[in-house]
């Protein structure tokens, strides 16, 4: 039971495999097919597969050639960022007309509160219902979603993901613990695959397992995370909406880069960090934004990983600053392979209150910076740049982690 | 089967109702092709521009076009091939 929030009636609403449905929806032919939706560089990835694909074991992250080997005549088609957008403010739109408290988990997943508009869980699923309706009528029949329906965001999620695809499952209160008993840990929201193996290891296997510890034993493990592992195994959730008009901010801003070719050469690597920082600086900026960390990652011509990520001093918005984290990070991550592909992250966003201005430095550098970028803006891309940066020209699609984050 | 970029203007003839548009034929390398139906539309907003995209189905083939709301031209951006 939640002690919390005991008469809230929240939806979640996960759009089925939302890419690639899109690109099914746009060209029939592709309708009941395997299709695979990549990313826009040579060496790319799936990064969406229709529910047909997914029958065949392709999924997000499956490389190109063993989709082939999976499904030889698996039907490739290049992402379209700017159509998915679209598409998921039209969603958006959509849920606004049932409810004003929308949270936008990510581009095709949000929770919706009902409370005040349902009576009850019966009447929510009506509401749910019509919402499906809705989008099949106004954005197409090929455009399903999975709903799942509870008195909070936790169990609600794990609901939406029990019946793909068009699904709609309701958990009536008080068969919260029932109903997350049919689940693994590494199921739910917020239990990632190094909470699961750390709990493994003290033998914790499943939600059971997890009721059965006390909470002053998770949190003296897990420090703050143990509450939350502790009210998750009860089904306990208290975290509110945050309505996607107050938090329309991205939560972190990356770029990325799959070479066509390996590249073994560290000061390349670096070059092209400074690219990506000076990019995302440019981003920040354009949306009063401080970054408070940074990260690296690279994966290697064998796809094994490295990289990691280092808060911020002081919150900036200065490729100078990002690209010094750049190279701190670099520093701990050793090239000792080939490169296959490198990405830049800078998270924990604040919004720039002006009191960087304070700064005097700061402010000097913010305004060079700027001055810069509207050159750049006003003739062409990339105009005055750092001198290092002369030749480098890296195409590549932005990305922007917006909503999503652990409930709880 | 297989997407083409082409990036090229074109001519549509479309029907403008109750604040909503829809093609109906367009015209690309002389050839006039009527369009069977909209299987999805949306609006894009670049650069201070809206745009109004569709992907399109004639002759078997699906088409995204983009109409140019400031400069009212239309722009077939991409076949795809059945």
């Amino acid at each position: 039971m939640n002690k919390f929030e005991p008469n809230h009636i929240i939806a979640h609403i996960d759009m089925n495999s939302y890419f690639a449905s899109v690109e099914q929806q746009a060209r029939p032919a592709l309708r009941n097919r395997p299709v695979a939706v990549t990313g826009p560089s040579k060496r790319t990835v799936v990064v969406a597969a229709s529910v047909e694909a997914k029958y065949f074991g392709i999924k997000t992250g499956t490389q190109i050639a063993e989709a082939k080997k999976l499904y030889p005549n698996i039907v490739l088609i290049k992402s379209d960022c700017r159509r998915y957008e679209s598409i998921s403010a039209q969603l958006i739109n959509i849920f606004s007309r049932f409810t004003p408290t929308i949270e936008i988990f990510s581009i095709d997943e949000a929770f919706l509160d009902l409370t005040n508009i349902a009576q009850n869980l019966s009447q929510a699923a009506k509401i749910v219902n019509q919402i499906k309706k809705c989008i099949t009528k106004e954005i197409g029949t090929n455009i399903k979603c999975s709903a799942g329906i509870a008195n909070n965001k936790f169990i609600a999620k794990l609901a939406s993901e029990a019946k793909k695809p068009d699904g709609l499952i309701v958990v009536p209160q008080g068969k919260e613990i029932d109903f997350l008993d049919q689940f693994e840990l590494s199921d739910a929201c917020g239990i990632g695959k190094k909470s699961v193996k750390h709990l493994n290891r003290l033998n914790i296997y499943s939600f059971k397992d997890l009721r059965s510890v006390n909470q002053a034993a998770l949190t003296l493990i897990f420090k703050s995370y143990g509450l939350k592992l502790y009210h998750m195994a009860r089904g306990i959730d208290n975290s509110p909406i945050f309505p996607y008009y107050l938090s329309g901010k991205p939560k972190s801003i990356s770029r990325s880069k799959t070479f066509p070719q390996d590249i073994y050469d560290e000061d390349y690597i670096k070059r092209v960090g400074l690219f990506f920082c000076c990019d995302i600086a440019s981003e920040l900026k354009k949306q009063n934004l401080l970054a408070s960390s940074l990260g690296l990652y690279l994966r290697f011509s064998d796809f094994s990983f490295a990289g990691g990520g280092a808060a911020i001093k002081s919150p900036t918005a200065l490729s100078t600053d990002l690209f010094f984290y750049f190279k701190k990070n670099l520093e701990k991550s050793p090239i000792c392979k080939p490169i296959r592909k490198v990405g830049v992250w800078a998270g924990e966003l604040i919004t720039d209150n002006g009191q960087t201005a304070l700064l005097k430095d700061f402010d000097k550098k913010l305004r060079l910076e700027k001055t810069a970028e509207n050159i750049n803006k006003k003739f062409a891309r990339n105009i005055v740049t750092p001198a290092s940066l002369a030749g480098l020209n890296l195409e590549q699609s932005p990305s922007y982690g917006f909503q999503k984050r652990f409930i709880n | 089967m297989g997407q083409t970029q082409i990036n090229e203007p074109i001519d549509v003839i479309a029907k403008f109702s109750k604040g909503s548009i829809t093609p109906l034929i367009f015209k690309y390398k002389s050839r006039v092709i009527k369009i069977e139906s909209v299987d999805l539309k949306y609006d894009l907003h670049q650069d201070k521009v809206n745009f109004s995209s569709f992907s399109v189905l004639a002759n078997g083939n699906s088409y995204k076009i983009n109409y140019n709301d400031q400069t009212h031209l239309w722009i077939l951006e991409e076949i795809f091939i059945s």
